[in-house]
């Protein structure tokens, strides 16, 4: 299983990274000459859609947009995160309960709420959209780190270096992190798709990816208004968002029984 | 009892420092971009309209002014008027507000009526066909963004099938589709949980004994196992609430339902930010008060947790 996820994301990331020389198709440019034809035509594998645009080209560079969102931002995300966790559970004491606080009714705002009035006022900058799905996803690998490296505090072995006077910094790096990483990366990767998840509803808003810049989400929106007579327009981009979170989630609950994590929180 | 009600009134004090925290960043965010007064007379006013606004909102006053002015306004609830119907946006949002709970309710009943019986399904046959293909359905499920399950659910019912209108709301037939929508990654997420949970307590002695003393199965599985495994099932009912506002927003949106979520997009398309402040506002307290109402329902459940 694991095996099937990971070269399935490989081949996802090859597809994306080498949309153009595989599809040799601008994603952009309209053909309004060559609108709605569908799949198999001479040239459009997967058809084009109402402004002529070859459906697969704007998969494929659509899966650059969302990759390139769901990993920068759920990267950020598991940084800080881990440094939250970190500061929770090995110092404990008013941050704890600071960062355990802030962390719940984080959860309890519907963030979609959240973010749909923030592009509202903010625009729909691309790095904005990253960060507001950085702030999406830190509770998990904050909760995470957090029991881990608590229940790391008192293991012998910790004692023991922190009693032979290794500083803080020299405990938490040498002891501490090592051993909350296998869990992060479990995290880490259905974040990945959470977060990808978020972007197309916001994209599929008209709020987070901006047409004509391809996304899946936007792509969706697009086809929606075509779905009776040009219903490619649809399933491409949906079959390729549903895919790659599958296979996220695949890859992280088969790397959770390999790693041997357990994750309550989720 | 009182252990409780603190933790309801510090999570009740943090959402609302939550909800001013984002109120105060769309306001500095407004007040610090280019030309406040032309964003906030809204879309196509003239230049002395947008000049008028200016005067009205006292924007030539240094800023913490102008914010200590707009936190007073938004603790009396004094949110101002829609920019487009020039109504009071607090009661615009209100007159939305049934729709969407209507929505969720229905949506909460879809989700607890199709999923018990599912996780129990899928734990009585663990490990079989029946419990491994459950298994992978709600995996899928889980996959399946809900506005692409939306619109499979439109191309389905409403233009293969016609059975169902693919939009408007206010008629049962135009509330299924949104709810099954709204329902399915809630109910896919409930009913693994109770999997877990009762695969878990399946050994437990109490289990043991129960079947001992000759319980009927069907009488164990609701008395005794749902019994035990409704806590967590709450407990992450009352998280699944800010997914359900979230996923409204998209749901209502696809289906141009006429509730707070849809409203709130309308609103930000239309640089209505009064109406988007009062959606804010209102959603926050709606969740204050699921989340009160989740810790007290656990209470009542399960009285150890009551220390």
């Amino acid at each position: 299983m694991r095996w099937v996820a990971l070269t399935g994301l490989v081949a996802l990331v090859l597809a994306a990274v080498l949309a153009g020389p595989l599809t040799g198709q601008d994603p952009i440019a309209q053909h309004l000459g060559d609108r709605l034809l569908p799949p198999g035509t001479a040239g459009h594998l997967l058809g084009t859609d109402d402004k002529g645009r070859d459906v697969l080209a704007r998969t494929l560079y659509g899966a650059r947009v969302s990759l390139l969102v769901g990993f920068v931002a759920a990267t950020a995300a598991s940084a800080f995160g881990m440094l939250l966790g970190l500061l929770a559970g090995y110092y404990g004491g008013w941050a704890d309960r600071l960062i355990t606080r802030a962390g719940d009714v984080w959860i309890a705002f519907p963030f979609l709420v959240l973010a749909v009035a923030t592009l509202a006022v903010a625009g729909s900058d691309l790095w904005i959209l990253v960060s507001l799905l950085a702030l999406a996803g830190w509770v998990t690998p904050t909760r995470v780190t957090r029991s881990l490296v608590r229940r790391l505090r008192g293991a012998d072995h910790v004692q023991a270096a922190i009693g032979l006077g290794a500083g803080d910094a020299r405990v938490i790096r040498r002891h501490v992190l090592p051993a909350v990483l296998p869990a992060n990366l479990v995290v880490w990767t259905l974040t990945v798709g959470t977060l990808i998840l978020i972007e197309g509803g916001l994209s599929f808003l008209g709020l987070g990816v901006r047409p004509p810049t391809p996304s899946w989400g936007n792509m969706l929106n697009d086809g929606r208004g075509f779905l009776e007579i040009a219903w490619w327009m649809t399933a491409a981009p949906g079959v390729a968002l549903t895919l790659t979170v599958l296979l996220t989630n695949l890859l992280g609950d088969a790397l959770r029984d390999r790693l041997d994590v357990r994750l309550r929180d989720r | 009892m009182r252990r409780r009600l603190a933790g309801m009134l510090t999570k009740g004090a943090g959402l609302v420092v939550v909800t001013l925290g984002i109120l105060s960043l769309l306001f500095f965010i407004i007040r610090l971009s280019g030309d406040p007064a032309a964003i906030l007379a809204g879309p196509g006013a003239s230049p002395e309209q947008i000049a008028e606004t200016g005067r009205a909102l006292g924007l030539d006053r240094p800023l913490w002014m102008q914010y200590r002015e707009f936190l007073a306004d938004t603790l009396t609830l004094r949110l101002g008027d829609s920019l487009l119907t020039q109504r009071p946006a607090l009661d615009m949002v209100l007159d939305r507000l049934p729709a969407t709970l209507l929505l969720a309710g229905s949506t909460l009943l879809t989700v607890l009526v199709v999923a018990v019986p599912v996780g129990a399904f899928a734990a009585r046959f663990h490990g079989r066909l029946g419990g491994r293909a459950v298994a992978l359905l709600t995996a899928v499920v889980q996959a399946v963004p809900n506005f692409l399950l939306g619109i499979g659910l439109i191309w389905l019912f409403s233009l293969y099938l016609g059975w169902l209108p693919t939009f408007g709301s206010g008629t049962a037939a135009q509330l299924v589709l949104p709810t099954l929508t709204l329902a399915a990654f809630t109910g896919a997420r409930v009913a693994r949980l109770l999997r877990t949970e009762l695969l878990e307590d399946a050994g437990a002695d109490w289990m043991r004994t129960a079947r001992a003393k000759g319980v009927p199965g069907l009488r164990i599985l609701v008395r005794h196992a749902l019994r035990h495994a409704g806590l967590p099932v709450l407990a992450l009912l009352t998280v699944e609430v800010s997914y359900l506002v979230s996923g409204a927003v998209v749901v209502e949106t696809l289906y141009a339902y006429g509730g707070i979520g849809k409203q709130l997009v309308d609103a930000v398309f239309n640089r209505d930010y009064p109406v988007v402040q009062a959606t804010v506002l209102v959603v926050a307290v709606g969740v204050i008060v699921v989340n009160a109402v989740g810790e007290w329902l656990m209470g009542v459940l399960d009285p150890r947790t009551v220390a």
